[in-house]
């Protein structure tokens, strides 16, 4: 379409769009202000000073528990791998290593009390930018790398494109039976995006193509953002096999279970 | 007083300034519940709930900043929430509908009996969700790029791009479902 028609075509809709015929307006004015100033109202003097004591408080905790040397050490356990942080909780020791990745030592396995379920459909409705394969595609500069395996996975449901700072393509497959159920969603996280894993129950360091890379296990919270900023904080409640390829960090989140997470991981092409 | 003021004197406490701050947006917030939803009455109760949900967080909001697009972004956040409540109890519905069929009595309205506008927002409806909520900001309300970008969250860039692909797709609806207004957009 050219510029001109494209012009043309906008100033009819704008004309078009202005007659559209909203019913009256309500004056909702009593209503809310019945609602809103009826609680004390947001005032800064006393919401701010409470709030700084808190800080005051709380730097002061922290600076004696850091005082004591395993509860330093504890505070501070966090992983790196790529654009992810996995912060640890402060009882469960450094990711435990399994060389053989379909013998899990069994105190990570013990450990996660919950059944591993995929992610509900809801929590991932929540992602802003909701694009096509195509287009995401077009706006970012590394190759978006769909799994061959499973065999009847075909192309993603839902894409989902971030860009701040930072590029970040989520890519989201359904249950086929159950189209609310998200099966698996990938998530490409170029330079600049950054997640933060907030205390997995389970951290286990993996091989995946002679590099290293980890597993963990829900339920947590993670704190997706780019740049300087957060975005969205989300419950993870499956299985997530995170590691890295050049410039780009890949986390598959599933119900799946790790010797299988890593063939559809190494399935990518 | 200007809005950066009104936002001061409102998290001080100042009825008034809350108020002519409700009266001056309870428009644009209602009409894009409206757009989104639907329906007149869950738009009020949305609307209602936004203003609600400023108020209780206007002592966070940067004042600096324009007041329109956040205001739109918690009515969006809202309305998607709602339409996603909707959508498991129209799930619901269906099943029901399926296991008990009923001859409806009502016949769906024709094209020929909506005006022109109305008919671009039946069509707009036909698209993806994302394409709705750009073409709701940009043209129905008139916001311009900068504050359809702020209200959405995304960049301006991204915004422009998106109303293409938008105005496209909206296009190929017209194209095959309102011969009406394919014939107003081409006259």
């Amino acid at each position: 379409m050219t510029v001109e028609k494209q012009t043309q075509w906008e100033s009819h809709l704008e004309h078009l769009a202005a007659d559209f015929p909203y019913p009256a307006t309500p004056d909702l004015a009593p209503t809310v202000l019945a609602l809103t100033t009826r609680r004390a109202p947001p005032r800064w003097h006393r919401s701010v000073q409470p709030a700084w004591v808190l800080i005051f408080v709380v730097v002061l905790l922290l600076a004696g528990l850091f005082t004591i040397p395993p509860v330093r050490a504890a505070l501070l356990e966090w992983l790196q791998i790529g654009a992810v942080r996995i912060q640890l909780p402060a009882s469960l020791p450094p990711a435990t290593m399994a060389t053989d990745h379909q013998n899990l030592p069994a105190a990570t396995v013990v450990r996660n009390q919950y059944p591993p379920t995929p992610t509900p459909f809801s929590s991932m409705l929540d992602v802003a930018g909701e694009t096509t394969l195509l287009a995401a595609q077009a706006q970012v500069n590394f190759p978006l790398r769909l799994p061959a395996l499973p065999a009847d996975l075909g192309e993603p449901d839902h894409v989902y494109l971030q860009q701040t700072e930072g590029d970040m393509v989520i890519l989201v497959w359904m249950q086929p039976e159950e189209p609310e159920q998200v099966r698996m969603s990938l998530h490409l996280l170029g330079p600049g995006a950054f997640v933060w894993k907030m205390q997995p129950p389970d951290v286990v360091e993996v091989q995946m193509n002679g590099e290293r890379a980890y597993w963990t296990q829900g339920p947590y919270y993670i704190k997706v953002g780019s740049g300087q900023s957060w975005g969205s904080v989300r419950l993870v409640n499956g299985h997530v096999l995170i590691w890295t390829a050049g410039e780009i960090t890949y986390r598959l989140e599933s119900d799946l279970s790790l010797a299988d997470a890593i063939r559809v991981a190494e399935s990518l092409e | 007083m200007n809005d950066e003021d009104a936002i001061r004197h409102a998290c001080q406490g100042d009825e008034a300034a809350w108020l002519a701050l409700v009266r001056k947006y309870q428009n644009p917030i209602f009409r894009l519940a409206y757009l989104l939803l639907g329906d007149a009455d869950e738009a009020e109760d949305l609307a209602q709930e936004t203003l609600i949900r400023a108020y209780r967080s206007l002592d966070r909001f940067d004042a600096t900043r324009p007041l329109r697009p956040w205001l739109l972004q918690i009515t969006r956040n809202l309305a998607h929430n709602r339409r996603r409540s909707l959508q498991r109890y129209l799930a619901a519905v269906s099943r029901w509908w399926q296991q008990n069929p009923v001859t409806p009595s009502d016949p769906p309205s024709t094209a020929g009996q909506l005006a022109d506008a109305e008919l671009l927002q039946q069509a707009v409806q036909q698209l993806a969700r994302g394409d709705q909520e750009v073409i709701y900001l940009r043209y129905f309300l008139e916001l311009s790029v900068a504050e359809t970008a702020q209200t959405l969250g995304v960049a301006e860039g991204t915004v422009k791009s998106r109303l293409s692909r938008a105005l496209n797709r909206l296009r190929t609806v017209i194209d095959a479902a309102y011969p009406q207004l394919r014939e107003e957009v081409r006259s």
